[in-house]
């Protein structure tokens, strides 16, 4: 008894790795394995034979239904070994077969039935407790099933590691010789077509592995095809994306000539004596044939690891997979030290590039740098580095180009510098230098291609203009009003008198300026060596005064409503977007409104602000006229204003688009709760406009009162 | 590996150790078996270990997108027939069914609108320029033109998606975040796509996130917009009393609480999260030295114009794009928009060119004066074409172009491309004569010139694998040098 507890810990195993072998066989096609995963698979071949001969004997036990004396013990214990061995070797399996290399279609059902084989030992083993296995024929009959399951299965799980003809009798394969004939003599075969094969196609069907029982190794076996019969032809014209594309999808493909020759070939009947030179000279196949070469066979060596040399502030990678070159670049000088650089001595042949832009490098650096002696290409930018301290780089005889931007230039230098470092291409734009400058060397060494860019340091350009940096152009109290400029050393010239800023006597801003009352700035920029910005101008009103309510009597166009009556008093300017709701839009009637006081209010100034925008019909305000009244019902007219004129002076061109006062004083102020103003649209927009003679728009964001 | 698989064996972990208390062996056998089980690294060491496919001849792209699609025949494209025809209407047998867009569909007459502008001809390689582009024109010698482009879509945000993402909806990742995917950044310590915004005064169009979004990649390659405020990265320096150590010792606990969630719940985007922060604090660093554009010289301010000091403009994009790519980003979008001339085009065009002009040709002198311009590819052009008949009312010197995909022009430089012109229009600018590209084939060539083969450059998602050109696109091996 006490060796049947000892073997309870089977059972245990079973549960562990009976679940995770079938998450492997559901996942098994997204599995990556690891070199040391993918040896353990290698065991699979040689464990399996246990399993299977216990499982053989099992099952043979079964349906002889043999006696035995202490039958249930030993039962019970050996269909756990035998469970437990049919589970490791059921994972071996798994693994070896993400190796890749074997036909699919018997791996999957070779896959499944070695899982049903495992299921089927766990589930001698769970059962086994169970009265179901005292019935003679049950015994009998799961004896029977097992066998066969184990029979069919093992046999294709043969087939895979010794070959489709593993229980056939061997075949004779002829291996076509690869002759040294001069291609006079060659036949196609021996020219391209075997070579193909030999390259793309003969790893997988032929020699050591036939794989869906097709060898292409002879002509012979070529014509007979595979399982399926010959579809050589068919299977190279699939799409890659079809399943039964060959090369498959993971492997080397057919090039588009080698596919042409493959195809000609076969059609002209697969003539395996073909002389190449009997073939007509405008032949599609002679001329691919006899152009083709046969590949050595230089595959990419996988290339060591790269990882170690690579950091936040170094990049180190090859110049693209599979290339030996090396590509390297430094960032962030701050944080560079010589180590990093001496650490790339381990690969310093490999490395072909190298960026060292704004890296604070000294001679020692250069010294390490000289030694990459397949450096093709250096960056050198702004490195503050002399040309005595790149003088060393003459001993890299494979450099091409170099660039050395930011660093100071004498020219002399430079000549003795292109002397012995022997470049093609020299990049050299610094501050100061110029294309003239050049000019000596440039014809002195014809071979080098010189880039040294425009320096445009002496060009007159007109400055850009000053930034007012207030977005609000209401003072109800005072506001300060920033001026700003981005180019160093600019003087900021400003007005406050509308009188244009000039170099001579207009103040110099130093500070952020206060203002109080209505006022028109203007300002602009003046540097040496440029020419003054344009002067820029923007007014600022005064509003001392808020009513309390705005009654619109005629409503604004319902897509340009804003939030009513409040749009013109909520101290928000609505830019020149006349759509962002701050703008009160009329399209064919005068605007009329209401404007109400608690108090009996003195109105001595006020500024409409509208927009104008000839290309989107909005013209400028024609009259504005103003009555009063002391309880909203009587009112009297006490100024009218007009502004005809200004729409007068617009011609065709250009489009105007911009926001504009409408001031009007009222000569005799009395106060009165109650203001009612009318303001006119352009009734018949001029002949001149694509509109001519439809009413235009006005549109209105905000009155200023005083 | 792929999102299915993993989040797969996550809740087989979990069910196991509900339900099963000896299956957590198995699953440490399995963790043995999946490395990539609990480290989302190791996902981008097998990429960068097949990629690139062959040598790159680019490392770098800058695009210089023209939002709104400028007009081609106002440009690069230039067709004195329409000149001659001014005014005339547009044969049928040309115009040969092509669908319009909403904004001209009404209009009963296609007047055709010659340029109202002179254009000069490069005699090395036969491109002509308009005189709107001098400096454009200034480094003709270096620029590949490609005048037989077309696309798909014929409204602006179908066109956009599909140049940016290789498909007309939305949902796919942009070209960076493939390029940022498969190639990763070369300076680990800023972000490998980054995008940048500019506007001009021109009629615009709108550009949004999903632009530059990874689509199904992993987040961390989505493009990170700089801002176009004084800060281009906001929120990046740290706050007051905490140094660079503390900051460390954070980002290291958090890291800490992080794994573990993650390696109880198993969803990706934490890992995403504690690389998003590491690159963040390795941004620190970086980040302030390559977008102070003041330090610059005066002569590199007087080659993009004053205004590159100018945070925002397209100018001082395209100087910091430069100093982007010459740190290691390997893709640097911008997007400049107001190209969208429905009305008014000439006078629109002639205030883009002002701003895009001189920068852009800065930006290849200055790659060139540094040695750089050899292995940065420099893309120019917009999401489609305009028509060559006039949208809205027609005068001698005025008109509007309405959206034309049938063909237009773009231009790269640098990065492996040959100098010239390739493609041709017919003499109404209306149709392609001859060596069409198709957007899929632009995707492939830029791939190529980075040394990706497209058509092995795939990610699986929802089922099935998809790439930038997902099913078509031949690489113009012919403007490759």
């Amino acid at each position: 008894m006490k060796k049947i507890t000892s073997l309870l810990f089977i059972e245990n195993i079973l549960w562990v790795i009976n679940p995770y072998l079938i998450l492997l066989c559901v996942f098994s096609n997204d599995i990556i394995v690891g070199p040391w995963i993918s040896w353990l698979g290698q065991w699979h071949p040689v464990v399996l034979h246990f399993p299977i001969v216990i499982g053989l004997m099992i099952s043979i036990y079964l349906l002889a239904n043999y006696k035995l004396a202490n039958k249930e013990a030993i039962e019970k214990n050996v269909f756990r070994i035998h469970a437990l061995l049919t589970s490791i070797v059921a994972i071996l399996g798994i693994l070896i077969s993400l190796g890749g290399s074997y036909d699919k279609s018997i791996i999957i059902s070779h896959k499944w039935g070695g899982l049903a084989i495992t299921l089927i030992a766990w589930i001698l083993v769970l059962t086994h407790k169970n009265n179901i296995f005292k019935n003679v024929l049950l015994r009998k009959s799961i004896g029977l099933i097992y066998l066969l399951v184990i029979l069919f299965f093992t046999h294709k799980g043969g087939q895979l590691t010794h070959g489709k003809e593993a229980l056939s009798l061997p075949n004779k394969v002829k291996n076509q010789i690869i002759t040294n004939k001069p291609d006079s003599l060659l036949t196609v075969y021996e020219k391209a077509v075997n070579p193909i094969l030999l390259d793309k196609c003969i790893s997988c069907h032929g020699g050591e592995r036939i794989k869906g029982s097709l060898q292409l190794t002879s002509i012979e076996f070529i014509k007979k095809g595979g399982r399926h019969g010959n579809e050589l032809l068919n299977r190279i014209h699939l799409p890659l994306e079809e399943e039964k594309h060959m090369p498959p999808n993971d492997k080397k493909q057919l090039t588009k000539e080698e596919l042409a020759i493959l195809t000609k070939w076969m059609q002209l009947g697969g003539d395996l004596n073909k002389a190449l030179n009997k073939l007509n000279k405008n032949d599609s196949l002679y001329i691919l044939a006899s152009q083709y070469i046969a590949p050595r066979n230089d595959k990419f060596k996988e290339q060591p690891d790269l990882s170690a040399y690579n950091s936040n502030y170094v990049l180190v990678q090859y110049k693209f997979h599979g290339s030996d070159k090396i590509n390297v670049s430094f960032f962030q000088g701050s944080f560079y030290k010589t180590e990093f650089l001496q650490k790339l001595m381990e690969v310093k042949d490999q490395i072909v590039s190298l960026n060292m832009q704004s890296i604070p490098l000294q001679k020692k650096d250069m010294e390490i740098i000289s030694q990459f002696n397949n450096l093709e290409k250096l960056n050198l930018n702004y490195t503050k580095l002399t040309f005595q301290d790149i003088a060393s780089l003459k001993v890299l005889k494979k450099l091409n180009s170099i660039s050395l931007a930011g660093i100071i230039i004498d020219n002399n230098k430079l000549d003795q510098f292109l002397q012995e470092v022997k470049v093609k291409k020299i990049q050299l734009w610094t501050n100061g230098f110029n294309q003239k400058d050049i000019a000596p060397l440039s014809v002195k060494y014809a071979n080098i291609s010189f880039s040294v860019g425009d320096n445009l340091e002496d060009s007159i350009m007109k400055l850009n203009n000053p930034i007012i940096d207030q977005d609000s152009t209401i003072i109800t109290d005072r506001i300060s009003v920033k001026l700003k400029h981005f180019l160093k050393g600019v003087t900021i010239k400003y007005t406050l008198d509308d009188s244009e800023p000039d170099s001579l006597t207009s103040p110099v801003y130093s500070k952020p300026l206060l203002l109080t009352k209505n006022v028109t700035l203007k300002t602009k920029v003046f540097k040496s060596g440029w020419l003054a910005s344009d002067v820029i101008q923007k007014s600022f009103y005064k509003s001392e005064l808020r009513p309390d309510t705005v009654i619109l009597i005629t409503k604004p166009d319902p897509k340009y409503m804003g939030t009513g009556g409040n749009t013109i008093i909520d101290h928000k300017l609505g830019e020149l977007n006349f759509g962002n709701g701050n703008w009160l839009g009329y399209a064919k009637a005068d605007m009329v409104f209401v404007m109400k006081f608690k108090k009996a209010t003195i109105l001595n100034e006020i500024i409409f602000n509208a927009l104008i925008n000839t290309g989107s019909y909005i013209f400028p305000i024609q009259t504005i006229k103003v009555e009063a009244s002391e309880d909203g019902k009587q009112f009297h007219a006490i100024q009218n204003a007009d502004y005809t004129a200004i729409t007068k002076s617009y011609k065709k061109e250009p489009n105007i688009n911009q926001a504009q006062a409408f001031k009007v004083n009222i000569v005799k102020a009395k106060a009165s709760q109650y203001y009612k103003f009318t303001i006119g649209n352009l009734k018949k927009i001029p002949s001149w406009h694509p509109g001519k003679g439809t009413p235009a728009w006005i549109f209105v964001d905000e009155v200023f009162l005083n | 590996m792929n999102e299915f698989l993993e989040h797969g064996l996550n809740q087989n972990r979990r069910k196991f150790l509900s339900k099963l208390s000896l299956g957590i062996g198995g699953l440490a056998l399995g963790s043995l078996m999946v490395p990539s089980i609990f480290d989302a690294k190791n996902e981008d060491d097998l990429f960068n270990n097949i990629l690139p496919h062959f040598a790159p001849k680019a490392k770098r792209v800058i695009y210089l997108f023209q939002n709104g699609a400028p007009s081609q025949l106002d440009l690069f494209d230039y067709k004195p027939m329409l000149q001659k025809m001014h005014g005339e209407d547009l044969p049928a047998s040309i115009r040969n069914g092509q669908r319009l867009t909403g904004m001209t569909a009404s209009q009963t007459k296609f007047p055709l609108a010659g340029t109202r502008f002179n254009f000069t001809q490069n005699k090395n390689t036969g491109a002509y320029f308009s005189e709107t582009i001098p400096h454009i024109a200034s480094i003709s010698d270096d620029l590949c033109i490609i005048r037989s482009l077309y696309t798909e879509a014929i409204n602006h945000d179908p066109a956009l998606t599909f140049f940016q993402t290789g498909a007309q909806v939305g949902n796919r990742p942009s070209m960076g975040s493939w390029i940022s995917y498969g190639l990763g950044s070369e300076n680990k310590n800023l972000p490998a796509f980054t995008v940048l915004l500019s506007k001009g005064r021109g009629n615009g169009q709108g550009v949004y996130s999903k632009l530059w979004s990874n689509g199904f990649l992993d987040s961390i390659h989505q493009g990170v917009q700089f801002s176009s405020g004084e800060e281009p990265v906001k929120y990046l320096s740290n706050p007051e009393f905490i140094d660079r150590d503390d900051k460390r010792k954070m980002l290291d606990e958090i890291a800490d609480l992080n794994q573990q969630s993650y390696k109880e719940i198993g969803d990706p985007e934490i890992v995403t999260k504690i690389q998003q922060y590491e690159l963040a604090y390795r941004m620190q660093m970086e980040v302030p030295e390559v977008t102070s554009l003041q330090n610059e010289p005066e002569s590199i301010i007087k080659m993009y114009g004053p205004d590159c000091l100018l945070p925002g403009t397209y100018a001082a994009n395209c100087l910091l794009a430069r100093k982007l790519s010459e740190s290691g980003v390997r893709f640097v979008q911008l997007y400049h928009q107001g190209w969208d001339g429905h009305n008014n085009l000439p006078n629109e065009l002639i205030g883009q060119c002002k701003d895009v002009d001189q920068p852009s040709a800065a930006l290849i002198k200055d790659l060139k004066q540094r040695g750089l311009l050899d292995e940065t590819l420099v893309i120019w052009g917009g999401e489609f074409g305009r028509t060559n008949y006039c949208q809205g009312p027609l005068t001698k010197d005025n008109y509007g172009r309405d959206h034309h995909p049938r063909c237009f022009t773009i231009w790269m430089a640098g990065g492996g491309v040959k100098p010239g012109v390739y493609g041709e229009t017919d003499d109404f600018g209306y149709n392609i004569n001859s060596l069409p590209v198709h957007v899929h084939d632009f995707h492939a060539t830029v791939m190529h010139l980075m040394g990706v083969d497209h058509e092995k450059f795939t990610f699986k998602h929802l089922g099935r694998r998809y790439r930038l050109t997902d099913v078509s696109g031949n690489v113009v091996k012919e403007i490759i040098s």
